[in-house]
Formats: structure tokens, sequence, C-alpha cells
């Protein structure tokens, strides 16, 4: 069974195969030309779309999963950008930009999540200089979100085997009340936690092992991907 | 006298001014000797066994191995004295158990192929396959999990190997595949227990803590026929079957 928090689809594909770190470096060679791309006219950014749908394809990755997902993004990104539309000429150009742009950034996070395991992408993440500390906390909340997972679903079931009858909106109240002691639960833990960390020799960094070395073919097909994004962005912009 | 692998001496410990936890403890454990801790709930078996590791800071001496634990020796005694808790859960904190088995070692600097490889062997000493070190600790069944969170420990290659409640959550079944790996551990053991079946089939000595004193030292084969004193310590002697032997164990 997978962390809940994970969105990884298992597939047998060239990018599940591919080096998380290429990944990563194409990833971020994504974002910045989705940065640096102009939204008008649009087909610099429906060509960086159309290279993100490839490389979904590549991932043999379910449409509709991928929708659905999105799906769930476009009620967060779709509210700013409908009140941009109120705004002036301007205030619709940010709002379109931002609509575009959240949901292209988006969309790749979800290429790359659903393609490598959230605890191999965090553990890429730990190394790098910058991020590193989201790495180590991002671990936390993995293995936190599924102790409390458990718990959700064993202090619901002790809610229904003890009234049977409960309507939803019953059961959704206790268990909001329940969650204060699933914050006191956790609390307490946490200081079980903290000891177990000390008592292993904890000082202050999370122990990781050595890398091994990024192969050069991975190396090269994550660099392609940047390139390739960079430079169709740089040929909208400029031209 | 040999070297004692532990030696506690006049231990004591509060959680408040009022509130006294343990009261004047001494004992010792010789190296590869698997001793039982029993008491009933609240009897400060755990309170003992954080103030081992130096979690709680207890009056007394607590030597292990030789080294006196005090502040800039935590860290020593906790690499020769592992701690197992009563929640595996706790001591799993990382998202897989390689993470989590190979924490300590790699904390203590040793190198990524050595830790990997005493992962491996650690997971293997506690009955697990390899495939375990990749799975994530919810994945795991309660069982499993006492067992990843052992080799957590059993990778240190600690000189003891301090348990708290180890039966908790398990079936018979469970229970016997844990005194199965105990028994077969050379390390000296300190199992806080109110399980006494196990403690009979794991440990031929038994310290007895009631009150946060320490009431009893002595066999367990003496104190399970004391059924007097038993039910003074608040204790239950396993159930006997009809020729004589007792439980699953």
């Amino acid at each position: 069974m997978p962390h809940h928090l994970d969105l990884y689809v298992k597939r047998e594909s060239a990018l599940h195969r591919l080096d998380p770190r290429a990944k990563m470096l194409a990833a971020v060679g994504f974002v910045a030309a989705v940065l640096l791309a102009p939204t008008r006219p649009p087909w610099p950014t429906g060509a960086l779309l159309l290279l993100l749908i490839g490389a979904a394809v590549l991932a043999r990755l379910p449409a509709r999963l991928v929708c659905r997902r999105m799906l769930s993004l476009v009620v967060v990104i779709g509210m700013p950008f409908l009140l941009s539309r109120l705004g002036g000429e301007a205030t619709r150009a940010a709002g379109e930009q931002f609509a575009v742009r959240s949901l292209l950034v988006a969309a790749a996070f979800l290429v790359l999540m659903a393609s490598t395991r959230a605890v191999v992408l965090l553990e890429v993440a730990e190394r790098l200089p910058l991020v590193s500390v989201f790495g180590q906390l991002g671990e936390f909340i993995l293995r936190g979100a599924d102790l409390l997972a458990e718990e959700v679903v064993r202090t619901n079931r002790a809610w229904v085997l003890r009234a049977p009858s409960a309507t939803l909106k019953v059961r959704l109240t206790g268990l909001s009340q329940a969650s204060m002691s699933l914050l006191a639960r956790a609390a307490a833990r946490s200081e079980r936690v903290g000891a177990a960390m000390v008592l292993r020799g904890f000082q202050g960094k999370l122990p990781m092992a050595t890398p091994t070395p990024l192969p050069w073919s991975h190396l090269l097909a994550g660099l392609l991907f940047a390139l390739i994004s960079l430079g169709l962005a740089g040929v909208g912009r400029w031209r | 006298m040999a070297l004692a692998a532990l030696e506690v001496t006049d231990l004591s410990y509060s959680y408040g001014q009022d509130s006294s936890a343990l009261h004047d403890i001494s004992f010792r454990l010789t190296p590869g000797e698997r001793v039982a801790l029993l008491g009933p709930n609240g009897a400060g078996k755990s309170t003992l066994l954080w103030c081992l590791v130096g979690v709680l800071r207890a009056q007394g001496t607590i030597a292990v191995d030789g080294t006196v634990l005090r502040p800039g020796t935590e860290a020593e005694i906790r690499a020769k004295l592992g701690l197992a808790f009563a929640e595996p859960e706790d001591q799993l904190f990382m998202p897989t158990v390689r993470r989590d088995v190979t924490f300590g070692l790699l904390a203590a600097g040793a190198g990524s192929e050595e830790a990997a490889h005493a992962a491996e062997q650690a997971i293997r000493s506690v009955g697990l396959p390899e495939e375990a070190l990749e799975r994530a600790a919810h994945d795991l069944s309660s069982g499993e999990r006492r067992r990843a969170a052992l080799a957590s420990i059993l990778v240190m290659d600690p000189l003891i190997l301090a348990l708290d409640e180890p039966t908790n959550s398990l079936d018979a079944r469970g229970r016997l595949s844990l005194a199965r790996i105990l028994l077969q551990l050379p390390c000296a053991q300190l199992v806080a227990t109110h399980d006494l079946e196990f403690a009979r089939a794991l440990c031929a000595r038994a310290l007895v803590l009631v009150n946060g004193e320490l009431v009893a030292d002595t066999s367990m084969t003496a104190l399970l026929a004391d059924t007097k004193h038993l039910q003074q310590y608040g204790l239950t002697a396993p159930l006997r079957t009809d020729d004589g032997q007792t439980g699953v164990l």
C-alpha cells in the first residue's frame, strides 16, 4: 500500500524508469520555461502543454486520472481567474497569465509525482541545498499523514459502531470533535518520536545514504527535456 | 566481580515534587543475561527504561559496560543500550523501513554500503524478508512493525537490549516468534512486561517493581511458584494446562 499522500501511479514506462534527479531537472527546466513563455500569443504555452502531454503519454498515465487530479486544481486556480475577469484589461491579462502558468506548473508536478514515488522525490529534495529542509519535513509529513489517516479511519469506525444510525452530519461533527484528541495524541507521539530519533543519534539533520551516480543517459534525457522547454519559451518570447 | 553490562545504583525519579515514580532502585545485569522486569501497569517499568537511556534524568548511578551515564556520555550509553519502545510506530518515523533501520548507523557516520548491508542482516535476523526494507511502516502488520522496530535497534549491535512491553498487540504466534528471535540474540536483555508467560519463556531472573520500588530480585521459577507474593505484587501467574505446562510458549 503506498503512502496516503503519494500520487504515484505504478506503470512500466520509460519515464518511470528515468532517474528521479533527471526528472527533477526536467521539471525545473519546464517550470522556468512556463514562467518565461508569454501567454499571448498562445502558441508557446500550447507547445509546452503538448510537450507535457507527450511526457504523460510516455509515462502511460491514464488520462481520466490526470484529468480528475487536475479538476481539483482548476477550482483553486479558477477562482482568482474568474475574479480577474471583473477588472480592467491589465488585470484580465494578469489573471489569464496566472491561470495558464499555474495549471501548466501544477500539471508538470502531477506528471512528475505520478511517475516517481513521493519518498524518492523527497530524498532527492533532501540532498538539494536550498530545499533540503523541505525534503526532511516532507518525509515526516508523509509518515505523519499515514498515521493520521489510520487514526481517522479507526475513529470513524468507532463512531459508526457506537452510533450506527448516525447521519453523515453527526458523524462529521463527531470526527471534527475527535480531531482535537487526535491532535493531542499526535503531540504526545511527537515527543516519543523525538526521543526515538535522539536515541539513534539524531543531531539536527536526517542521515542520508550516499547517492548512486546519475547515469549520463538519464542526465541527458532530463537536460534535453529542459532545453526543449526553455527553447520553446525563448522562441515565443523573443520572436 | 566481572564487569557488569548494566549496573544501576540507588536510582530514584519523580515526575513532580510529590509523585515518586522510582525509589532507590539497584540491580545489575551480567553480559548476555536476560532479565524480566515485571510489575503491574503503572509500576514504573517504562519510567525505569527511559531513565536508563538518559531521556529522563534520574538521581543515582547508571553504568553501562563501565561507562557512567552523565552529561556528555549519553551518546555512548545509547549506542550500547538499545531501547525498543512499547509502541513500535513511534520508532518507525521515516517513510520506509530501510530509512528507519539505517538511520542510527548513518547518523553514527557509517558508510552507505555498510549501512545497507547491516540493514539487510538486521531485517533477516528478525525474520522479515529483505523486501520489507522498501515498505512503509503502515504497510506492515503489528507483528512486522514490532520486528522492524527491533531491527532498527539490533542494527546498532547493542550490548544490552531493553524492551518495553514487547508483546503488546501480538498474537500467540507473534509472541512465540518474538521469543525465538530474542532467545537467539547474544546481548543482555531487560524485558519490561506484565506478560509472565513470555517472561518465563525468555528469562531466568526477574525483577519485580511495585509502585516504583524494587520489591523482588529472584528467579522466574521461584517467583511463579510463589502465588501469594504474585498476588501481592499485582501479577497473575500464567494459566496451567492439565499436564502442568503453561500456555503456548
